[in-house]
């Protein structure tokens, strides 16, 4: 009962280191929500470069809700394995269907993702567009974040992070989030609230 | 519409994948090659030796646990420590048996993704 109690409040705080592949053989359970935006999703590497997977993506813009599922491929294009660092290069796509006022169609998604990250600093930035016949959506992303103490292997890291983000559809004004991210052996998770009270959550599991 | 086609086709033809960079993991002559016989201890003594390895990258112990996950699934090993701070892992194998260096290295760089600068024996 405990074990359920603690997933179910993992399940609906947050995650992301978000690193679209892991390692050959990893699979990846990610799961992101806020009001007006939500992604989930399961990958597996069947390489250490390259990763297949199933997702849903759904968005309220304006009023109308789209929804958004993909067969995804993604690959890590570029690493520098640094003696203090780490650095990623990651390109993410998708093909499947969006569904918009009961209507669907074929639709599509393209992205790119770069990160760097010591064990007290964090930077990355990602891009990623959707598209169908009806709709294209543009959204980006920038995060910075700082760990206050250097959590060694078996410990409970705990990160803040200040996330910025746009998507001119659903959008006028640049989100600012200032998060919190936690992770301990193969969970983390992530939340926080933006400037304009938009809550942030994120869980990402390995197996 | 031709976005949705062309995008996943360029990631995998842009893929080292496609390229056939990983030609170099070639499974079947790691596995060959994987055990290597311990040295010989005296009579009435027990060989559990170790490996120590230098590695590069391992900066976050959520992305590191790839490292713990494989070298457990080798009937070799007995135990892991993975040490972010001296940025080395530690094999503990089991008596008797070990993992030759190529093995190790194939588990760290070409299925983990990591950097291996260094492996000693103890």
């Amino acid at each position: 009962m405990k074990g359920l109690f603690v997933f179910i409040i993992l399940c609906f705080s947050g995650a992301a280191l978000a690193h679209p592949v892991t390692y050959k053989g990893g699979t990846m359970i990610k799961s992101m929500f806020r009001q007006d935006m939500s992604q989930n999703s399961v990958t597996y590497s069947f390489h250490r470069q390259m990763a297949v997977g199933a997702g849903v993506d759904r968005f309220l813009a304006q009023g109308n809700e789209t929804s958004w599922g993909f067969v995804e491929l993604n690959a890590l294009v570029k690493r520098w394995n640094l003696e203090e660092a780490q650095a990623n290069i990651y390109l993410t796509s998708g093909m499947g269907s969006m569904v918009q006022n009961s209507r669907g169609e074929f639709a599509g998604k393209a992205g790119i993702q770069a990160d760097y990250e010591t064990r007290k600093f964090y930077t990355l930035a990602q891009y990623t567009s959707w598209f169908s016949k009806d709709v294209d959506m543009q959204y980006a992303m920038y995060r910075v974040g700082f760990a206050p103490f250097v959590a060694g292997y078996n410990d409970l890291a705990i990160w803040a992070i200040l996330q910025t983000d746009y998507n001119r559809d659903m959008r006028k004004n640049i989100q600012v989030t200032p998060l919190l991210r936690f992770y301990y052996k193969n969970i983390l998770w992530e939340f926080g609230s933006s400037i304009q009270g938009n809550f942030f959550g994120q869980f990402m599991v390995h197996l | 519409m031709w976005k949705i086609l062309l995008i996943p086709g360029m990631i995998f033809a842009m893929s080292p994948l496609a390229k056939g960079a990983d030609k170099t993991s070639a499974k079947t002559a790691a596995k060959s090659a994987s055990v290597v016989t311990a040295p010989s201890a005296a009579p009435g003594t027990a060989v559990a030796p170790t490996a120590i390895v230098g590695v590069n990258g391992m900066v976050c112990s959520f992305c590191a646990q790839g490292i713990e996950k494989k070298f457990k699934a080798k009937t070799e090993v007995e135990s892991i420590n993975v040490d972010l701070d001296h940025k080395k892992v530690t094999i503990h194998f089991k008596p008797g048996q070990q993992l030759d260096d190529k093995t190790i290295k194939e588990i760290i760089i070409q299925e983990a993704g990591y950097e291996v600068v260094s492996i000693s024996r103890e």
